[in-house]
């Protein structure tokens, strides 16, 4: 697999192929931040698509040696905490996902419907910032210092708000059984 | 939670037609960073600002080496005040001549 700085320098000179290959080794969690933090799938790939454009833009100051996995996600946390300031609030839905009815019983639909309600319902309570550091955090496995400094807060604004985001989420889930509120 | 979360937020689709999405929206910069590497290094910011000082400089050095050093010193009009200035000349190399000498003999 041809390392992301390779990938990057192709795309800079203007290779499609190069830049595609980003586009699809990292639109999953680009995708599933925008998500978090618009609560919106809609707004969520419109800002998706904002970050890579504007990652495209500016590649010349993304540093090679440093991994690109952070300074995307920086942009893409950012591209989507700008679109909510700049759009009027909307309803929060439940998030389509891949596992919504996947040949299980309509009880099971049910639940799953239920769950994802609810989630999208404790995320509704959060600020897109908070969404954005407990999804870097406990989806996609960021550092409190490496969130830090992608959202530009200090290091116990990230603790607080993962902690914050949390609280509210097992609170919301509880009903759901015990492994909800791991 | 954190596994529920993942699948909560994660796209139900492969991200293919996404990605051509993204792709077709970048076609624009894509093709004119190809154009830019096609027609080689373009000028900087610092060059554009710098170009026409350089251009200035060099007409000013270009002035210097045509206008004579010293236009206000009068021709010589005879022959006798050339051949003293050509005597001045000479005395001038040997003076600095025997310098040279008693340079190189030390």
């Amino acid at each position: 697999m041809e390392p992301d700085a390779a990938l990057a320098a192709r795309a800079i000179a203007g290779d499609r192929e190069a830049f595609g290959a980003l586009v699809v080794r990292y639109q999953e969690p680009v995708r599933r931040v925008t998500r978090a933090v618009t609560g919106n799938a809609e707004d969520a790939d419109d800002a998706a698509q904002d970050a890579f454009l504007s990652a495209l833009d500016r590649l010349e100051t993304y540093d090679p040696s440093r991994p690109f996995g952070p300074w995307l996600m920086r942009i893409a946390s950012n591209a989507g905490i700008d679109l909510v300031r700049r759009r009027a609030v909307r309803v929060a839905q439940p998030l389509e996902t891949a596992v919504a009815s996947a040949g299980r019983s309509p009880a099971a639909d049910a639940e799953a419907a239920e769950i994802r309600a609810a989630f999208a319902a404790a995320l509704a309570e959060l600020t897109p910032r908070q969404r954005a550091a407990l999804t870097l955090f406990d989806v996609e496995g960021y550092a409190h210092a490496e969130i830090a400094r992608m959202l530009r807060v200090p290091e116990g604004t990230v603790r607080s708000d993962v902690f914050h985001a949390r609280r509210t989420l097992r609170e919301r889930l509880r009903l759901y059984g015990p492994e909800m509120e791991a | 939670m954190d596994e529920h979360l993942k699948r909560y937020l994660t796209p139900g689709d492969d991200g293919r037609a996404f990605a051509e999405a993204v792709l077709l929206r970048a076609s624009g910069e894509l093709a004119r960073r190809r154009q830019a590497v096609d027609e080689g290094p373009t000028w900087s910011l610092l060059e554009i600002w710098a170009r026409p000082w350089l251009i200035a400089a060099l007409v000013l050095l270009a002035i210097a080496v045509a206008v004579p050093s010293h236009p206000w010193t009068p021709e010589p009009t005879t022959a006798a005040e050339a051949g003293l200035a050509v005597d001045a000349l000479v005395g001038a190399a040997s003076e600095s001549d025997v310098v040279l000498s008693v340079a190189l003999g030390n």
